[in-house]
């Protein structure tokens, strides 16, 4: 039997996170080493998280906001590391989330998609043979020279949504990319992220929106506080998410 | 076999500088001419007070100042610029996993490249000034690289510092000012007393402004021996800012996530 793409067994990322006023210069680190005086607080993220996710599946993570989702496709994408536990994450991974933030509103369109694509990996003369076809499934043929910060905000994600397709990335994380775009991409992401797992590649997405998770996924994990409350079928991890009580 | 698979983030360190580059002329009025301006008035404020007193100790006082300026800005401009880097890149770092060393790398890049162009338009001025060329200018590059080693050692240091303390930046500026005057760059080392010559020399940049001026406007070639010796300690330099960025890289995305 295979390995799974994705192996976490006792996962957990702690924070340190402020409790007051307080910037973080050489005297108060001084200051701690000294006296174990700190303005900051322990803040476990996500703990103690055993899951297994196959090649080829589409994985679900849902869960209310601070529960842990956006931490744990950090660790996964390699971008944070893990405080405790181990992590086994076989491919080449890249996360995709906030797209605007990571590239430059003030470039033009056509910089940025060069840029995306030496962030993502795919050498020059890849990008070469498929830029017409990034440009084409983004749909941003008429706006090549406009400045990437002059777009909206829907518009603007299918950049990188668009160049990451065509990667080759064996594991794609997906964080709440679905939330920007029309109707009309989102079918285009969701008819592709399909694609993408009958090719065998595995997508860990997380959403909101239950609806989504239930439809496109095959399992889930519920989140709460950091911790997994439930690991199994998408529809069932989406009726239990459904059911957290809402914060006051 | 491609410089791709030599190394495989080539094309982005070329496209994070050439953003870089862009993004420092975008939208001023004067673009790369402020990249200039700033020299051109360190010269003439720096010419203007000190030609007659110190300008009695050296022979072309003008290109002896013009070098010493070109090669100071450049290690001090690269060095404050990548200071910030991670703060500046903190979208990028926190959405893509790429080596982290590229963020600096590509700063201190953008700033070669304004050099670059600083050498051409001081290499224009001395031939206007009546100084020949010189066989010596060929050996330019050699001289800029060991300064590249280390403004870039001094670079991965500082960013990786200024990620994680805030008062970084300000402890920086206060000793580049107190560096720019322990380095020979409007005044040579001979009107100073022996023993602080001899404190000063141990300065690597006073060393490669030296090699610089004896490629340029000097009669005899830039010493082997120091040369070879400031070779090796910027090469050093960021071996260890590259081994200290690598062990430090995920408390620095801590960091940076918390921010």
């Amino acid at each position: 039997m295979s390995r799974p793409a994705i192996r976490a067994r006792g996962l957990g990322k702690r924070f340190r996170i402020g409790t007051r006023e307080g910037r973080r210069t050489l005297l108060s680190a001084l200051r701690h080493n000294l006296t174990g005086a700190s303005a900051h607080r322990d803040l476990w993220a996500l703990r103690g998280l055993d899951v297994d996710v196959e090649r080829g599946e589409i994985f679900g993570v849902v869960g209310s906001n601070g529960a842990g989702k956006s931490t744990l496709l950090l660790l996964l994408a390699g971008i944070l590391a893990p405080t405790e536990g181990t992590l086994d994450v076989q491919g080449k991974t890249d996360p995709f989330f906030q797209f605007a933030a990571a590239l430059r509103p003030e470039l033009a369109v056509k910089d940025n998609i060069a840029l995306c694509a030496a962030l993502l990996g795919i050498p020059d003369r890849q990008l070469k043979r498929r830029f017409d076809r990034i440009v084409e499934f983004s749909g941003l043929s008429d706006f090549l020279y406009a400045r990437y910060g002059e777009l909206s905000t829907g518009m603007a994600a299918r950049l990188p949504f668009a160049v990451a397709v065509h990667a080759d990335l064996d594991i794609i994380l997906v964080d709440e990319m679905l939330s920007v775009g029309d109707r009309a991409f989102q079918q285009k992401c969701l008819e592709t992220f399909r694609a993408l797992s009958r090719e065998g590649k595995t997508l860990v997405v997380v959403s909101h929106d239950l609806n989504l998770i239930g439809e496109l996924c095959g399992r889930a994990v519920l989140l709460e506080r950091g911790r997994a409350a439930y690991c199994g079928p998408a529809a069932e991890a989406a009726a239990r998410a459904l059911a957290i009580p809402a914060p006051r | 076999m491609t410089s791709d698979r030599r190394f495989p983030y080539w094309p982005l360190l070329r496209e994070m500088t050439r953003s870089e580059i862009l993004l420092r002329d975008q939208g001023s009025l004067l673009g790369f001419l402020w990249t200039l301006l700033h020299p051109a008035l360190m010269f003439t404020v720096l010419y203007a007070l000190f030609s007659k007193w110190v300008g009695k100790y050296v022979e072309q006082y003008v290109a002896y100042l013009l070098v010493g300026i070109v090669l100071w800005n450049f290690f001090q401009k690269s060095t404050t610029y990548a200071l910030g880097s991670f703060k500046r890149n903190r979208g990028t770092l926190m959405n893509y996993r790429f080596p982290r060393e590229i963020v600096v790398l590509s700063s201190v890049g953008a700033v070669v490249w304004s050099s670059a162009m600083e050498t051409a338009v001081l290499l224009g001025a001395l031939l206007l000034l009546g100084q020949p060329p010189r066989w010596g200018w060929l050996l330019l590059p050699a001289v800029f690289a060991l300064e590249l080693a280390l403004a870039t050692g001094t670079a991965l240091f500082l960013a990786v510092l200024a990620a994680e303390y805030q008062d970084v930046e300000r402890i920086w500026d206060v000793l580049s000012s107190a560096f720019f005057y322990l380095t020979p760059v409007f005044y040579p080392l001979s009107i100073l007393s022996p023993s602080k010559r001899r404190l000063m020399e141990l300065n690597p940049l006073a060393q490669i402004l030296a090699a610089s001026r004896a490629c340029i406007i000097g009669s005899t070639a830039p010493s082997v021996t120091e040369s070879a010796a400031v070779a090796a300690a910027g090469m050093l330099l960021v071996a260890a800012g590259l081994a200290v960025l690598r062990r430090r890289q995920f408390k620095i995305m801590d960091k940076l996530l918390a921010r």
